[in-house]
């Protein structure tokens, strides 16, 4: 081929731009350490190299989280174990009350010391941490929980406060302060509200749980997919039979596991579907006691006022001191048709190992002498209990009464077969027709019982709480784990092999310092050098 | 017998060949730089010889040569090379042209070594997050608030900056015409390039019919020619007649055929179509009388077509996806909030940011900018959990991961460019330099020729020095 002159200057400018401009690069990536400067530099990494920079900002944000988890739930544990404390305390208290030796003033001064523990409690139940209360759900940057006179209101609300710690998953990372015992969800929904409820079930139907969907159709409203609280269990009888007031739906329990339940579906609209989750669970300091319409709103708290805070430690604490103030025997006679004007008394209780046993009865007298017992139930006053008082008798017995025997009319439970053993009291002088409620509820016993039950429930949410203390701490370890890995990899991605690159380095000065000085001498020799 | 001054005769004809020829050489010498030059050559021939023979003619020794002549001057090119080289021309400036134009668009993206929106919307959800944490506390919802006037304020620099560059290419008017651009001088100078070429034509025709070869306007105008193929495809005929070239071409350009006889008036101007329908917004080259050349949106992919002008559309159509994929995650992240914030019971304030990148108004609620903690604390973590969602159903990716995409296409665009670009580079200087091979000029060569010429000429002279004696013996010394 032939070359000119103008070929050859060519070349050399392209060579030379080219080797310069890979010295360029090659400078680049040695003077910022990366290979990867723009997109274009690898473009089939960049996606992934993006995605590896974020997890690994996030898995910061994650730690972090983690963090702010585990403290929360190291001060939900250990002002759950300061509240079993304070329980302990109560029980201790009550057990010394129930003894029967005490005098009405020391069980006075008992009872002043319950109260004292109540204030105890509120404080407990107002722990925060960095300015959050830990009980109070998301409405947290105020106390929770005030005591005014012998109530106790709450201002927080019922939702949960969760952390992300791994992406997309969400862990709740506190003991609820209290619960309503149930959750309405939207599933669809066109509508600005959800619907209420606005009774929770029968007292006597408390244990039945689950959960089921509403949907309101053109003609009314549907109950679907009853199931237990796993989600799975298919219960077919979970709500059943319910009736429809204008937008009110009531359970009403005649086929029914749940009894009583009313949700208010006003501010719905056709084609809305929700799912109701009643787990009936107790907050570690009970429920939010008063259910009223409009009230209630599972996400915006700004309606809530002043729950009255009911079932849980409070009521428990604040029933041991009235019992301890009235020197509560345990049992109560009530007239409830009296034309004798006599108030009965026990004179005797029933025997110790039956001390548990609870319940009412009423005990009507016909003259001359017939008292026949009925309408036995349990303490809610609806629940039947028909072994409750199998066997008794009525007799005239000799006894010690106002300094001298005499003969009284006692009546005496003792059969086989009663839940009640050895009760016995002294009806002497009624009239045809009068009628009597005895209440046997256990007294100062039954709280000890109470504070047990309590005991129980805070020490199953401890657990909870740390298990998923363990699974956070966990969580951290993976993370560590991760971030090593994550940081190698992004380095695999973007870093530069420092060796090889000043490796390059030289080869391409050496070729381009070649390239120039070849340029140079040929451009330098041309015929004219030779010429005369 | 030839006359006395016959040997004369021959020298000076050698003198004025050779001078003739070094002054070939010297205009080759001063133009061994010049773009498009082709080397010429003296073409020599011998003049008839003394003489033909014929019935009166005496009987001596065979012919009589008479000397030397110069029968043409040409240029040395292969003409047979010159389509290839406009063929790699357009293939070559399809793609530079689109190198400038990406690299502009890829430093628009500040990713991944600086702060780019990628580490804004990792920071936008971080912000979130920290809400979920402290869901009251009105100093985290006036750093998410913050965080999202950052991510609005360089989500739309980013959108604005690949506007300015789609517009430095073709920058609307009031539809169909087309205001200013790139693509818009490109097209005034293919107008000016084929006027150029036309008047050549007439001055080239003009020299060929006086049987000259106009050796360098046809340079000038191969040059032309040359630099139209740039802007797209482009074949030319070379005109005829009776098998002799005529100094007429007819061009083909972009499949518009345009004649020189009779001269074709052209001038092409460019249209964004204002029709409703599929072709809306469109970029069409038209001609004046012809109307629709082609359509350049729908042939901005064809390669094989070539040229600077769908190059530049290309790269246009791309800037103008890589907009679409922006606004498309502004939003979506909007849409997305709105949604989680109406989700019942709803935020009292449901939109975060309003606005779109398209209309320009992208940007946070100003009833949120102005008080931050109406941002409902209690929807933080179904904000934040946006993150991990879908964009939609049938878009099965999240945020995130369709801006990675985004950074994917502009750096694969980028560097996919780049490569064809520096291929189609080195192609169409390797059709250079054997055009140059051929047609170039060797300054060695040209000193070597220069010295033989130059020989030539003394020789010539010596001849006719040596007749000067020869004469001066007739005319002075013979004593008549």
């Amino acid at each position: 081929m032939r070359v000119t002159n103008r070929i050859i200057a060519g070349n050399l400018t392209k060579a030379i731009a080219g080797n310069l401009g890979k010295l360029a690069k090659t400078q680049e990536q040695l003077a910022t350490g990366k290979i990867m400067n723009r997109p274009s530099d690898r473009p089939e990494n960049i996606s992934q190299l993006l995605s590896v920079k974020g997890a690994l900002s996030y898995m910061e944000q994650h730690n972090r989280n983690l963090d702010d988890g585990l403290s929360y739930l190291s001060l939900n544990d250990s002002s759950m174990q300061n509240l079993g404390d304070i329980l302990h305390q109560a029980s201790e208290t009550a057990i010394q009350g129930a003894q029967g030796s005490y005098t009405q003033a020391d069980l006075a001064a008992l009872a002043e010391q319950i109260d004292g523990m109540i204030n105890q409690v509120v404080d407990l139940a107002n722990t925060s941490v960095g300015g959050r209360y830990i009980f109070a759900g998301t409405r947290n940057n105020r106390p929770p929980f005030h005591r005014e006179g012998d109530s106790i209101l709450y201002t927080g609300d019922q939702n949960g406060i969760y952390r992300e710690v791994l992406s997309g998953e969400n862990y709740r990372i506190d003991a609820p302060g209290i619960t309503l015992g149930f959750e309405v969800l939207p599933v669809v929904t066109t509508s600005a509200s959800l619907p209420a409820v606005t009774q929770r079930q029968v007292p006597s139907k408390l244990e039945n749980t689950g959960i089921f969907t509403i949907t309101r159709t053109e003609t009314g409203f549907t109950i679907e997919n009853p199931t237990r609280l796993d989600g799975v269990t298919a219960v077919p009888n979970l709500a059943t039979s319910f009736s429809v007031t204008g937008d009110v739906i009531t359970i009403d329990g005649v086929t029914d596991e749940l009894e009583g339940l009313t949700i208010d579906m006003s501010g719905t609209s056709v084609g809305d579907q929700y799912k109701v989750v009643i787990d009936n669970q107790l907050g570690v300091f009970g429920h939010g006691a008063e259910i009223q319409p409009g009230v209630y709103e599972v996400y915006n708290p700004t309606v809530i006022k002043d729950h009255r805070v009911d079932e849980g430690i409070f009521d428990t604490l604040f029933k041991l001191r009235d019992r301890l103030r009235q020197a509560d025997t345990g049992i109560e006679i009530e007239p409830l048709v009296s034309a004798s004007n006599v108030a009965p008394d026990v004179v005797r209780m029933q025997f110790t190992e039956k001390i548990e046993n609870t319940g009412m009865f009423t005990i009507t007298f016909t003259a001359p002498d017939i008292y026949t017992i009925s309408d036995e139930l349990k303490l809610d006053g609806v629940t039947a209990n028909d072994s409750l008082v199998a066997g008794y008798t009525a007799e005239d017995r000799l006894i010690w009464k106002d300094g001298q025997l005499t003969t009284r009319k006692i009546l005496a439970i003792n059969g086989a077969g009663s839940e009640f053993e050895g009760l016995e009291i002294d009806l002497t002088g009624l009239a045809d027709g009068d009628q009597y409620r005895v209440v046997i509820d256990g007294g100062i016993e039954s709280s000890i019982k109470e504070i047990n039950d309590r005991v129980d429930s805070l020490l199953q949410k401890r657990v909870g709480i740390g298990s998923r203390t363990r699974h956070f701490e966990a969580l951290k370890d993976q993370i560590l784990d991760l971030e090593t890995k994550l940081t190698e990899s992004e380095s695999k991605l973007e870093d530069a092999d420092i060796y090889k690159l000043s490796i390059s380095m030289s080869q391409e000065q050496v070729t381009f310092q070649a390239s120039l000085a070849s340029g140079a001498n040929i451009l330098q020799v041309s015929l004219l050098d030779f010429l005369k | 017998m030839p006359g006395t001054f016959f040997g004369l005769e021959i020298g000076r004809r050698g003198l004025q060949t050779h001078q003739k020829s070094l002054d070939v050489t010297g205009h080759n010498l001063a133009n061994s730089s010049t773009e498009g030059y082709s080397r010429q050559e003296a073409v020599y021939s011998v003049t008839d010889p003394y003489t033909s023979p014929d019935l009166d003619s005496m009987a001596t020794a065979g012919q009589l040569g008479s000397g030397v002549q110069t029968s043409m001057i040409r240029r040395i090119r292969d003409q047979y090379l010159d389509p290839q080289v406009r063929t790699s021309n357009k293939d070559r400036f399809y793609w530079e042209d689109q190198t400038f134009v990406l690299s502009r668009v890829e430093a628009s993206f500040a990713e991944p070594a600086a702060d780019g929106i990628q580490d804004q919307l990792v920071e936008f959800f971080k912000g979130w997050q920290n809400l979920n944490n402290n869901p009251q506390d009105p100093g985290v919802k006036a750093s998410v608030e913050e965080v999202g006037v950052q991510l609005v304020s360089l989500m739309s620099y980013t959108y604005r900056q690949l506007g300015d560059i789609q517009e430095s290419i073709v920058k609307p008017g009031t539809l169909p015409n087309v205001e200013s651009g790139q693509l818009k001088d490109q097209v005034g100078r293919v107008n000016d390039l084929l006027s150029q070429v036309q008047n050549l034509t007439e001055d080239i025709a003009r020299i060929y019919r006086v049987g000259q070869q106009p050796n360098d306007l046809l340079d000038k105008r191969d040059l032309l020619l040359d630099e139209l193929a740039k802007f797209g495809p482009l074949s030319v005929v070379n005109g005829t007649t009776d098998g002799k070239p005529n100094g007429e071409v007819t061009l083909t350009y972009f499949g518009l055929t345009i004649t020189t006889v009779p001269r074709s008036q052209t001038t092409f101007s460019l249209r964004l179509n204002d029709q409703e329908g599929p072709l809306y917004g469109h970029l069409e080259l038209h001609e004046a009388s012809v109307g629709k050349v082609i359509d350049l949106t729908a042939e901005s992919g064809n390669t094989v077509m070539g040229g600077s002008l769908l190059g530049l559309e290309s790269s246009r159509q791309s800037i103008i996806g890589f907009r679409d994929i922006l606004d498309d995650i502004a939003v979506t992240l909007r849409d997305q909030i709105r949604n989680k914030n109406s989700a019942p019971p709803p935020a009292g304030t449901p939109d975060f940011f309003l606005g779109s990148l398209a209309t320009g108004d992208y940007r946070v609620n100003e009833a949120v900018a102005s008080d931050p903690s109406i941002i409902d604390g209690k929807k933080a973590a179904l904000i934040a959990g946006i993150r991990n969602e879908n964009m939609s159903a049938e878009r099965d990716y999240t945020l995130e991961e369709c801006y990675g995409l985004l950074v994917t296409n502009v750096g694969n665009r980028a560097r996919g460019t780049d490569n064809m670009a520096a291929n189609q580079q080195a192609i169409q200087e390797q059709m250079y330099n054997l055009r140059e091979s051929v047609s170039g000029v060797s300054v060695d060569e040209e000193l070597t020729r220069m010295i033989q010429f130059q020989y030539g000429y003394q020789a010539s002279a010596r001849v006719v020095d040596m007749m000067d004696e020869i004469l001066e013996v007739i005319i002075n010394r013979l004593k008549p």
